[in-house]
């Protein structure tokens, strides 16, 4: 019998389903293209008829099945910087929130309820500042979440007072067994995770702080790199012992970063309050400790010049985080942090093939004069270490997340990655605000489909970051962009990306707490209808692109197209491109995809071969 | 609305007008993909397939409303021949084997793919013979859908056809045993599978049929 919660368990499990017959979705795939699908797929129909589509769905799944038993690729990967506890709170419970809130300021829920729709109405926390970015009191978090559900897709909203975070605390804690489900999350904590679940070689994990309830989730087979010795050595211990820092003679745990997480249904309702879509709003926690900190400064070192003092907004009981690989130590009423320096980057890239890093957004390269010296700091400092461990052999993928910086400009970064980062990853909605800036214009005829919009966006944006590759992940279909792409390596990158989707779906199912084996009974075995629009709109938009519609070039490249998915590129130094459509189904709220696709940009790299 | 139940007058319109729009390849295609959409629609919410090994499926329709278009499909371009192997499939009964056996032969490896699905939801000896033909085929893919289809054929034939149900098996041990494609064999294997799990399925619940038996004991 194979034992539960392995990686043999997922691929059995993957190999399964995909064993399963597909009628039903090979119905719901045509049924939707023709009812449902866009402008592109209607044309296609018309000129060449549905069964061109059933032979692609037949192509596409058997390529599926072919790709579900990759070898595992041999080289190290090291995963920074995210790691978060994930608080999953069943949607009843949010009924609950509100009654406690309620008595919490000694008013109705009703009145509470009225209160917090008014300020959902303006868009502003009880401070003045944005309620979809931070969040002070009870009331404010209310409000978040009937914002959110009005206005959806529901972000990331800071808790900003200690205050809340206790009654928010106070809240899980009071909550019967079984409603609040804690989880492993973070970027690249997961993606360790998986990799080393998969026994890819040597997964490594690299995360500012490391609390005991973060330990807990980790698998045994990962290891956390710690820097905060001087040994002429990296040295290691196990993600799932949890991290110690001292001061003096005394250990002391390392802070816990962690999010509370809402999830609710389409329809779910706060009176008079109705969320109009299934979604999550994720309330983020600054790292914190269960007792405030000893420190009263902190004081920012560069690898080399001279320190600075922190100057960005800071509860007290909050604790700094910052990308990028640091050391820290607490002296006295200081907390130091300090920039890894050039020769233990060196060893860093010397170990490490791959080091996949999230954490960092456009908006860390704030190299402006108006940023102030620590932001100042940060950006050189980071761009310091990025070029320092590309220089040194390691293959950058950077997972990007955020938006833009405040003058909405692309250059700063740009230039911190340009030709240092080969790899970046990033989701479709990102794409589209990180491409929507005042110095990178995308020029858009009418009359494309939304997928091949996508593509040109994502071409935009891998010319102007010199850029290796590109991974655009979507619930429809992932986007991969190589530069000089040659056929065998588009072919590794969609083998690479049906596996990965695959994999990570089943991680993403195991990591809701519940019990995966039966959830994955339930997913479709085949591609999903949405996977076939835009793959159908994309390579028909590209052969267009090429051909006039009416040439038999025109239906010889869509077709080609169609069943490789990828198209190629004759300009040297240009990008080929691949489309993949993914099993990605729809799942149940109470299921939990955060980072889903940052995961799948992880795995795929690394088993494509980059 | 029951999505199973078709528009007998809308096919034999659309039938008609199939044949009569000779000249423009464009309005038979469309034609084509209008009796196909039809055929989609009237799927069965699970199985697409209708046939057994031994008893092809009744067509929606009166067959002998496919005989004119039978006669003259063999002269559609090969997209409109598809498209309606395609309606076929979904429509038709045994009275569409021979066409579909003809598009089983032809050139194009999709054309031959569009073909072995059809005859799979058919199904009947004559289809039979000719998926086990096709699971000679050189292309891979054929291959794994003639197995693909026997599998669902021999799955949907009743309890009686036991010899028929072994024959299967046999055969498809063979296929695994020499056919040189991996993905082929495990599509083989799924196949054999599903066979066997059907007979154990429908022995057990035939088992749970059987009165309990009563023993009288003397005193």
């Amino acid at each position: 019998m194979t034992p539960a919660n392995t990686s043999l368990e997922k691929l059995k499990t993957l190999r399964r389903l995909s064993e399963q017959p597909f009628d039903r979705q090979e119905r719901e795939i045509l049924q939707r293209l023709h009812e449902e699908g866009s402008e592109a797929v209607q044309r296609f129909i018309l000129e060449f008829g549905f069964h061109r589509i059933i032979t692609a769905v037949h192509h596409w799944h058997t390529r599926f099945r072919k790709n579900l038993s990759p070898e595992p690729p041999r080289e190290a990967v090291l995963c920074a910087f995210t790691s978060v506890a994930d608080r999953l709170v069943d949607q009843d419970e949010i009924k609950a929130l509100v009654r406690l809130a309620a008595q919490e300021l000694d008013i109705t829920p009703a009145e509470l309820l009225e209160q917090a729709g008014r300020r959902a109405a303006g868009g502003l926390n009880s401070r003045g500042g944005d309620l979809t970015v931070e969040v002070f009191c009870l009331s404010d978090l209310i409000a978040a979440l009937i914002y959110f559900f009005a206005r959806p897709p529901g972000l990331k909203p800071a808790v900003r007072s200690r205050e809340l975070c206790e009654q928010v605390e106070e809240f899980l804690a009071s909550r019967p067994p079984g409603r609040v489900r804690q989880v492993l999350g973070g970027a690249a904590a997961v993606a360790a995770d998986v990799l080393a679940e998969l026994e890819t070689g040597d997964a490594a994990l690299y995360t500012l702080y490391h609390s005991a309830i973060q330990a807990l989730e980790h698998r045994p087979s990962v290891r956390r790199l710690l820097l905060d010795d001087s040994e002429p050595f990296l040295s290691f211990v196990s993600a799932q012992k949890p991290g110690i820092y001292r001061i003096g003679e005394r250990d002391c745990e390392h802070p816990v970063s962690a999010s509370t997480i809402f999830s609710y249904d389409a329809g779910f309702a706060l009176d008079p309050y109705r969320a109009f879509l299934t979604d999550r709003v994720i309330f983020r926690h600054a790292p914190q400790s269960s007792e405030l900190p000893s420190w009263r400064e902190i004081v920012v070192h560069p690898a080399e010049g001279a320190p600075v003092d922190w100057t960005l907004p800071r509860a007290a009981h909050e604790w700094p985080w910052l990308p990028g690989f640091l050391r820290w130590w607490v002296d006295g009423e200081r907390l130091h942090l300090a920039f890894a320096d050039e020769e233990l980057l060196r060893r860093i890239a010397a170990r490490y093939h791959y080091i996949v890093l999230s954490g960092i957004g456009p908006g860390t390269f704030d190299f402006s004069s108006t940023a102030g010296p620590l932001r100042q700091l940060i950006a050189q400092q980071v761009s310091f270490q990025l070029r320092t461990l590309a220089d040194a052999g390691a293959t950058l993928h950077l997972e990007i997340s955020g938006s833009l910086g405040r003058d909405r400009r692309i250059a700063p970064l740009a230039e911190a990655v340009g030709g240092v980062v080969r790899s970046l990853g990033l989701n479709d909605a990102e794409l589209l605000q990180v491409t929507d800036s005042s110095d990178l214009k995308v020029s858009l005829d009418g009359g494309y489909s939304e997928a091949y919009r996508r593509y040109r966006r994502a071409l935009a944006l891998a010319e102007r970051l010199s850029l290796d590759r590109l991974y655009v992940h979507g619930n429809d279909a992932d986007l991969i962009l190589r530069r000089d792409g040659s056929p065998g390596a588009m072919r590794d990158e969609i083998a690479a990306d049906l596996f990965a989707k695959g994999v990570v779906v089943l991680s993403v199912l195991q990591r809701s707490g519940l019990p995966w084996q039966e959830r994955a009974r339930h997913l479709s075995p085949v591609l999903l209808w949405r996977g076939f629009e835009t793959l159908i709109s994309l390579v028909s938009d590209l052969a267009a692109e090429r051909h006039p519609r009416r040439q038999a070039n025109y239906r010889r490249q869509l077709e080609t197209t169609l069943d490789a998915g990828y198209a190629l590129e004759p300009r040297s130094g240009g990008y080929a491109v691949a489309v993949v459509p993914v099993m990605w189904p729809a799942l149940p709220r109470s299921i939990h995809p955060s980072s889903a696709g940052d995961i799948c940009s992880s795995v795929s790299l690394v088993y494509a071969g980059f | 609305m029951d999505r199973t139940r078709v528009d007998r007058e809308k096919i034999i319109n659309l039938l008609n007008s199939l044949l009569l729009e000779r000249e423009d390849a464009a309005a038979q295609l469309r034609a084509a993909s209008a009796l196909a959409w039809i055929g989609i629609q009237a799927r069965g919410r699970d199985s697409a397939v209708r046939g057994r090994l031994n008893a092809a499926a009744q067509g929606r329709v009166g067959e002998t409303h496919f005989l004119p278009l039978l006669e003259g499909l063999v002269s559609l371009p090969l997209s409109a021949r598809c498209e309606a192997a395609l309606a076929l499939g979904d429509l038709a009964g045994g009275v569409a084997v021979p066409e579909l056996a003809r598009l089983a032969g032809a050139r194009d490896a999709k054309a031959r793919l569009i073909a072995v699905d059809a005859l799979g939801k058919i199904g009947g000896p004559e289809a039979v013979t000719l998926l086990k033909a096709a699971a000679a085929d050189v292309n891979e893919a054929v291959r794994a859908e003639a197995l693909r289809s026997l599998g669902q054929l021999a799955v949907a034939e009743t309890d009686s056809a036991l010899s028929e149900k072994a024959a299967m098996e046999s055969w498809f041990l063979d296929v695994i045993a020499i056919d040189p494609s991996e993905y082929v064999r495990e599509v083989a294997g799924d196949s054999l599978s599903a066979l066997r799990e059907s007979k154990s399925r429908r022995s057990r619940s035939s088992l749970d049929r059987i009165p309990t038996p009563t023993t009288s004991v003397s005193a």
